[in-house]
């Protein structure tokens, strides 16, 4: 069921109605129905594996609460631990691993290659309610969170089917709470929501998915395309993972929303952060705050306390590793370790100078000075992030690093005649081309681009949901008919192609 | 929530009742521009019953483009005509079939074209367009779109969504728009009770219906592609079900006791994919092998054809030398299989 599709808008107003009309002790339960048949909707094969997961999961973080001895709550830890990541590296990481061992294997002149493993396809979501857990037994081990007595509740935490596709990644202490004491239908929240939703439901089938036409082909045929077109495609699909990923979050917090839960947000502008260390703090916020927490703040205190290492070490190995974990995360290919790798040297490198040359630039008497050292910041942000999304985007290194050597290929001379000659057509030809978008797809891609940033910059400043409220009725009611046919007609197509954090 | 509840009941009338009066627009702006521009006025002669050929041929661009009736006519002696159709899909080329026994004599062969696109559902929704003549009388055309309950649901929703694709022509063609409400809304008559539309298109040339235009009769490969195209790829996953649809074709040419021949046209060499090809091709062997009068010719490795530029208007169309070289062949081929079927 996509979130996208109108299927799933009949789902979501069905298990509204059902939810607002049980009594509230059994509201938790209609949403459990409601996760169960959402997850098995998207193949049922694995509803004994989730459940499986749930029941031993519910087990070792009582017992891990329970326990008094701190070493057998450790134990009870480690097995939950590792009881969570076998699944995942089971099913995301078999046959990556495999291939590299073959790899060395053939290297060492073994002839053929000795695994062959067959995995099947990995359950919705596991990558997400993985963390989602392990954060909940971390929590609990550390004392920040009790356990959870209710198994259905439990159940539901790890389940809650807004969150189970991708996230975003919930603590135990922001959801739990919200199951046990739900709260009446309010009409500005289901208003709220609705808005909400139609605006993912925008960015995703009306931008990501038209700019994916275009990056597609690029991405898919390297050797194809040269220079500017090549520089284009990045641009998209850099707006297309945005609008993709944070349509789909929007998606899902509207439905939250809907029925009265209060979920974490996940996007915060991230293409207008001056640093990367901001683009991180507002670039799917639940995980970088999750990698954050978990893994990054811990490896700096445990390196801190250790004496004797070189200074670099403990500056540069947090970031550097908490990257590296994100890249692999993110799937089983040379490709993400290098985007993780890329991101955390930028995080290290900045962490060292960026500060000084900051303070000296916001110290600066002349404010356009400053001004204009913010803008650049940010320009250069955007380009480095662009930069890592070649590796994020490309079906393998070597045609990352083909299409990074083909932007090279610029063909100004071409390009200077069209616009010498004013002949847009010959300008916009090298980006036509089969299987992509057409000259008016391609402008109304960069518009609608060019639109959201607007917006995003307008939001930032004003709020625009306030302002919206208090237009008359027939205005806003007008707009909502326009917006509801703008998103129809302008769509690529209805609800064919999955979000791209499915995947992971 | 029963406030919110009858709210959005309210929304819904409101937004059907849009649906209905932008969907009329769209069909309305749209319906005289296809009879304009789209066959050149074969549909409509189609409907008068003015084609009666022994030999139609019914396909995309790739048969209108590369089908010269003529040479067809001079080559097997039969009276031909090219129904082909910029853009049209499998779905659309079977209707018109349908539509064009109706109202025409039976012809002796009915020529289909069979290839890579054909077996590609995702290209069901390029240029809807097209069905506009029959979405009038035919549910068939409407139920095209609808795959699932919920799509069902969706479509009847958003009707207007159907013609998404053509909204930009319609913006473009204000003209048309303009003269329509000027004369008060009749510059072209629907379609089936219109006379014969005779148009006289500058960049076209018309021989029976086949559709030169002229940049192709005198495109010069390496002026119309300074940069390559990168090789086409379908979406051949739902094959099963397209093979259904073919079945259906042929059991309906079986009973009607039509000679049917699928021709997969020729590509330029290197612009399909080569192990799709091949999947293309034993598919369309094996289906001709299921029924009598099923034929199945193979052009898509034309060794004359897909190595010379000179033939060539782009990677999947040829231009004028090639249309005609290509005629020629598939003329041979179908005055072979007439014989054999007297």
């Amino acid at each position: 069921m996509q979130l996208s599709s109108f299927y799933f808008a009949i789902f979501l107003g069905i298990t509204i109605v059902l939810y607002f009309s049980t009594p509230y002790r059994f509201r938790w339960f209609i949403l459990l129905v409601a996760s169960c048949y959402f997850y098995m909707s998207w193949g049922p094969d694995y509803i004994f594996f989730i459940t499986l997961s749930i029941l031993i999961n519910f087990y070792i973080s009582k017992e891990i609460s329970r326990d008094p001895l701190p070493e057998k709550r450790k134990i009870y830890l480690i097995m939950g631990l590792v009881i969570n990541l076998l699944p995942l590296v089971y099913f995301k990481y078999t046959v990556f691993l495999s291939e590299q061992i073959d790899n060395v294997l053939f290297r060492l002149n073994f002839p053929q290659a000795l695994f062959h493993p067959n995995i099947p396809p990995a359950p919705i979501g596991i990558s997400f309610y993985t963390l989602q857990v392990i954060a909940y037994m971390l929590d609990i081990y550390k004392g920040f969170q009790k356990s959870e007595n209710q198994i259905g509740k439990f159940a539901l935490f790890t389940s809650f089917f807004p969150l189970q596709i991708s996230g975003p990644i919930e603590r135990a202490k922001n959801l739990l709470p919200q199951f046990s004491n739900p709260t009446d239908f309010n009409y500005a929240n289901a208003r709220f929501g609705l808005k909400r939703i139609a605006w993912g439901v925008f960015k995703k089938i009306v931008i990501a998915d038209r700019l994916a036409i275009y990056v597609d082909q690029v991405f898919n045929h390297p050797t194809d395309f040269k220079g500017f077109p090549v520089l284009l495609a990045i641009f998209f699909f850099a707006f297309q993972l945005y609008c993709d990923f944070s349509g789909y979050t929007d998606i899902v917090l509207g439905a939250a929303k809907m029925l009265g839960y209060e979920l974490t947000e996940n996007f915060n502008s991230p293409y207008f952060s001056s640093s990367i260390q901001k683009f991180w703090n507002s670039w799917h916020i639940s995980l970088s705050s999750w990698l954050r927490d978990y893994i990054f703040f811990p490896l700096r205190r445990r390196l801190l306390r250790q004496k004797g290492l070189p200074e670099w070490v403990v500056q540069f190995s947090p970031p550097l590793i908490t990257m590296l974990v994100c890249g692999i995360w993110h799937g089983a290919n040379w490709t993400f370790v290098i985007w993780g790798c890329l991101h955390g040297n930028y995080l290290a490198i900045e962490n060292q100078f960026r500060p000084r040359i900051d303070r000296y630039f916001e110290n600066f008497r002349l404010k356009i000075i400053s001004k204009m050292y913010y803008a650049s910041q940010t320009f250069m942000t955007f380009m480095l992030v662009c930069f890592g999304w070649v590796f994020f985007r490309a079906n393998n290194v070597s045609e990352a690093f083909l299409l990074l050597g083909n932007i090279a290929q610029l063909n100004i001379i071409y390009y200077a005649s069209a616009i010498w000659a004013h002949d847009a057509n010959k300008f916009l030809k090298p980006f036509i081309f089969n299987g992509g978008l057409n000259q008016g797809n391609l402008l109304l891609s960069i518009l609608l681009i060019v639109f959201l940033l607007n917006i995003e910059l307008l939001s930032s400043r004003v709020d625009l949901h306030q302002i919206f409220d208090n237009l008359p009725t027939i205005l806003r009611w007008g707009f909502y008919v326009l917006a509801t046919f703008g998103i129809v007609l302008m769509s690529v197509d209805v609800s064919t192609r999955n979000f791209i954090y499915f995947q992971f | 929530m029963a406030k919110f509840l009858y709210k959005i009941l309210i929304f819904l009338v409101i937004l059907k009742i849009c649906d209905t009066l932008l969907s009329s627009f769209f069909f309305w702006s749209l319906q005289p521009k296809i009879a304009l521009t789209e066959d050149i006025g074969s549909l409509n002669r189609m409907y008068h019953g003015e084609i009666n050929a022994d030999i139609v041929f019914f396909g995309s661009s790739r048969t209108s483009l590369h089908i010269n009736p003529e040479i067809i006519q001079h080559t097997t002696g039969e009276t031909a005509w090219n129904l082909g159709n910029d853009g049209s899909n499998f779905e659309q080329q079977e209707l018109t079939l349908e539509d064009y026994l109706l109202y025409n004599k039976t012809p002796k062969l009915v020529a289909f074209e069979a290839d890579l696109s054909s077996l590609d559902p995702s290209l069901l929704r390029f240029k809807t367009e097209l069905f506009l003549p029959y979405r009038n009388d035919s549910s068939n055309a409407f139920n095209l779109f609808n795959s699932s309950w919920d799509e069902s649901l969706y479509y009847w929703f958003f009707s207007s969504s159907v013609y998404k694709q053509q909204i930009p022509e319609i913006l473009v063609d204000y003209k048309n728009i303009f003269n329509r409400i000027k004369n008060g809304g009749n510059i072209v008559e629907p379609l089936k009770v219109s006379k014969v539309l005779t148009v006289n298109r500058p960049d076209y040339v018309l021989i029976n219906g086949a559709q030169l235009k002229k940049g192709q009769v005198s495109g010069q490969l390496p002026q119309t592609l300074p940069f390559p195209s990168p090789v086409i790829h379908f979406d051949l996953s739902q094959i099963t079900i397209r093979e259904r649809k073919f079945d259906e074709l042929m059991q309906f040419a079986n009973n009607r006791g039509l000679i049917l021949v699928l021709i997969f046209p020729p590509y330029m060499k290197g612009e399909i994919d080569e192990e799709q090809r091949k999947t293309a091709i034993d598919f369309y062997l094996q289906l001709s092998r299921k029924y009598k009068n099923i034929y199945f010719l193979d052009y898509s490795q034309d060794s004359q054809l897909d190595n010379s530029l000179n033939f060539w208007w782009d990677g999947n169309h040829l231009n004028i030398k090639g249309a005609n070289l290509f005629s020629r062949e598939v003329g041979q081929e179908l005055n072979q299989i007439i014989k054999s079927n007297k």
